[in-house]
C-alpha cells in the first residue's frame, strides 16, 4: 500500500493548482490576521468602553481567531482534497490509477491516507502562520492584549479536526460525484445554502446537519459574566466532541456508500 | 498468454419516448486469446466495443467473464504495473503536471525507480519535453507520452487503443517497429488500430469484433486469404478461357477485357491456357488487402454508416 500512498502524495505535490490554493489561503489568513484581527478587531476590542460586555471577550482573543482561521483553512484543504479525485476523473488518469493497483480499495485508502497526512501538515503549519500573524498585527498597531486565557495544544487539535474532517467531506463528495463542477458545487451548496435552508425547519436541531455539526468543533469561545459560556443562537449547540461524533457518524455512513460504490462502478472518464 | 473468456458488457438507458428502459450489448460474450511473441490486431468499426473490451479485460469497466494474464487475474498479481502497460487514451494526463511527473506518479505507484522515468522518455522521444506542461501537447506527443506510460514497468503485455493515432509517418514506423520488436523478445501486444494497412505490416494475429461479437480470431494471413484472392487473366480469346475454365470447375466473372478468377493460382490458369492453346496476353495475382478483407467481415455490423450516394437512392 506505501506505493499508492506515495503516488497520491506526490500527485497532490506536482499539480499547480495545490501550490497556488495554499497561496490563495495564505493571503487569506495573513490579511485577515494581520489587518482584519491583529491591527483592527483588536484595537476596536481594546478601545470599547471598559463596561462594555465585550471587554469580557479580550482573554479569549486568541483563541476565537483561531477557531476563525479554521473555517478558511479547512475550505482550501477541501478543495485540494477534492481536485486529487474529481482530477482523475476529469482527465482520466484515473484508468492508470486503477490499473497499476491491484485492489480499488487500496487506491481509495490511499487517498484518505494522502489526503489525511497532507492536510494535518497543512493545517498546522496554516495555523501557527495565522497565529503568528495575528502577534505581528498586534505589534504593528502598537495593542497590547491582556493574559490570554488558551491552551494552544486544544485549539490546535481542534483546527486540525476541522480542517482533516472538511478535507474528508470534500474527498467523499468527490468520490461520489466525481464530476469536478458537481463536485465544487456541493462542497459549497451544501453548507451553505442547503443545511441553511434546512435550519430554519430544524431551527436548534440543525446542528445535527453534518457541517453544522463539524463547525460546533470550532466554535468561537465566549465569556459571560465571567465565565466561558456556550453561544446561544438559533441553530442551538453542540460541545466540540458531540459536534465531532456527530459529523464522524455521517462520515462513516458516507465514506461506506463512497467505498461500494468506488468499487462498482465503472472508471470512466467523466467531464 | 491473455485469455479473455465469456466477456460481456450492457449498458441500460432510460428512454421515455422508446420503450422507457433500453438495454444495449456492448460487448457480447467475447472469447479470444492474446499469444505471447506476437503482436494481435484488434479491430472492428467504430462502436463495435473494442476500448470497452479492453476496459473489461483490464478490470475497469464492470462487466460479465473474465480475463486471465498466464492464468491469473491481473489483480491478483502483487504488482499489475510489470504485468500490463495500457494506452487507453492519448490525453490521460493532468495537463499541468509534467511528463516526467505523470510518469513519476506512475512510476511511484508501480513501485518502479524514477531512473527509468528517464529512460522511457528517452525511449519515446520525449526527453526535450520531459519538463513541459503536457496540456500544449500535440496529440502525436500526448501519444509519446503515453506509450511511455505504457512501457514504464516493462511489462510482459501491452494493451494499446489506437496507439498510432496522430503520430507522423516516422513515429508509426518507429512504432510498429517498437511493437514488433517488443513482442519478439516474449511479450505480448494487444493493439487496435483504424490504420489497417499499418496493422497488416505490424499485427500477426488479428481479433476482428462487430456489434460486440467476435467476427474472426485468426492469422492476417489467413484473414487475407479468406478474403478471396484472385487471378486476372486475359487470352486471345476469352470465349473459349471462359469454357476452360468452367470444364475445370474454376469460378470466374467478367473483369474488363478478361476474366477475375477466384480460389486459383497463377500457376493454374497458366498451365490451363496452355492446354488450350491460348496465348496468355495478362496474368496476375490479386491479393487482398487487409482492408478488403475487413470491410467483407464486417459488412453490416457497424454501429454507425456514413450515407453513401447508392443509399441516398434508394
Amino acid at each position: 500500500m506505501m506505493p499508492t500512498i506515495k503516488a497520491e502524495f506526490k500527485k497532490i505535490f506536482t499539480t499547480r493548482s495545490t501550490y497556488l490554493l495554499i497561496l490563495i489561503a495564505l493571503v487569506i489568513i495573513g490579511i485577515f490576521s494581520v489587518y482584519g484581527e491583529g491591527f483592527k478587531d483588536s484595537a476596536n476590542l481594546l478601545n470599547s468602553s471598559h463596561n462594555h460586555p465585550i471587554k469580557a471577550q479580550l482573554p479569549l482573543f486568541i483563541a476565537g481567531t483561531i477557531t476563525q482561521i479554521a473555517t478558511f483553512v479547512g475550505i482550501f484543504g477541501g478543495i485540494i482534497a477534492l481536485l486529487l479525485i474529481t482530477h482523475e476523473y476529469r482527465y482520466n488518469t484515473i484508468t492508470y490509477t486503477l490499473t497499476i493497483s491491484n485492489s480499488r480499495t487500496k487506491v481509495l485508502f490511499s487517498k484518505v491516507a494522502a489526503v489525511l497526512g497532507f492536510v494535518f501538515v497543512y493545517s498546522v503549519v496554516m495555523t501557527a502562520i495565522g497565529v503568528g500573524l495575528i502577534y505581528v498585527g498586534l505589534a504593528l498597531s502598537h495593542n497590547v492584549m491582556p493574559h490570554q486565557d488558551i491552551n494552544y495544544l486544544t485549539y490546535l487539535a481542534k483546527s486540525v479536526f476541522y480542517a482533516e474532517g472538511y478535507a474528508l467531506a470534500a474527498l467523499l463528495l468527490g468520490v461520489l460525484i466525481r464530476n469536478q463542477v458537481g463536485a465544487f458545487a456541493a462542497l459549497f451548496v451544501i453548507p451553505g445554502p442547503v443545511e441553511g435552508l434546512l435550519s430554519l425547519m430544524l431551527r436548534a436541531d440543525s446542528v445535527y446537519l453534518p457541517f453544522m455539526a463539524l463547525s460546533q468543533v470550532v466554535q468561537a469561545p465566549i465569556i459571560m459574566n465571567g465565565h466561558p459560556a456556550h453561544p446561544n443562537n438559533d441553530t442551538g449547540y453542540l460541545s466540540a466532541p458531540k459536534g465531532a461524533l456527530v459529523f464522524l457518524v455521517y462520515l462513516v455512513v458516507g465514506w461506506a456508500v463512497a467505498w461500494y460504490l468506488f468499487l462498482r462502478r465503472d472508471a470512466t472518464k467523466i467531464t | 498468454m491473455i485469455k479473455a473468456k465469456n466477456l460481456s458488457k450492457s449498458y441500460t438507458s432510460l428512454n421515455v419516448r422508446k420503450d422507457f428502459r433500453s438495454v444495449k450489448k456492448a460487448v457480447d460474450n467475447l472469447s479470444f486469446e492474446v499469444e505471447t511473441g506476437k503482436v494481435t490486431g484488434f479491430l472492428g468499426p467504430n462502436g463495435a466495443g473494442k476500448s470497452t473490451t479492453m476496459r473489461l479485460m483490464l478490470g475497469l469497466d464492470n462487466g460479465r467473464g473474465h480475463t486471465t494474464y498466464d492464468g491469473q487475474a491481473l489483480k491478483s498479481y502483487k504488482n499489475p504495473s510489470k504485468i500490463v502497460g495500457i494506452l487507453l487514451e492519448a490525453k490521460a494526463f493532468h495537463p499541468t503536471r509534467t511528463a516526467r511527473n505523470h510518469l513519476k506518479v506512475l512510476a511511484a505507484a508501480g513501485g518502479i525507480p524514477y531512473k527509468r522515468v528517464d529512460e522511457v522518455l528517452e525511449l519515446v522521444g520525449l526527453s526535450d519535453v520531459a519538463k513541459s506542461k503536457p496540456g500544449k501537447f500535440s496529440l502525436g506527443m500526448s501519444q509519446r507520452l503515453g506509450i511511455a506510460a505504457a512501457i514504464l514497468g516493462e511489462p510482459k503485455y501491452l494493451i494499446l487503443d489506437e496507439p498510432a493515432n496522430g503520430l507522423d509517418p516516422e513515429g508509426i514506423a518507429w512504432l510498429r517497429q517498437f511493437l514488433r520488436n517488443y513482442a519478439k523478445n516474449g511479450r505480448g501486444v494487444f493493439v487496435s488500430s483504424h490504420l489497417l494497412s499499418e496493422m497488416s505490416m505490424m499485427a500477426d494475429n488479428v481479433v476482428v469484433i462487430g456489434k460486440g461479437k467476435l467476427i474472426a480470431d485468426t492469422s492476417i494471413d489467413k484473414l487475407i486469404a479468406g478474403a478471396g484472392s484472385e487471378v486476372y487473366v486475359r487470352a486471345s480469346s476469352t470465349a473459349e478461357l471462359e469454357k476452360s475454365l468452367d470444364k475445370a470447375g474454376f469460378k470466374f466473372k467478367k473483369d474488363g477485357k478478361g476474366l477475375a478468377v477466384t480460389g486459383a493460382k497463377t500457376d493454374d490458369i497458366g498451365k490451363l491456357a496452355h492446354d488450350a492453346k491460348l496465348t496468355v496476353l495478362e496474368l496476375t495475382a490479386r491479393t487482398a488487402s487487409l482492408e478488403q478483407a475487413f470491410l467483407e467481415l464486417t459488412e453490416g455490423s457497424e454501429e454507425f454508416q456514413a450515407k453513401t450516394e447508392k443509399a441516398e437512392k434508394k
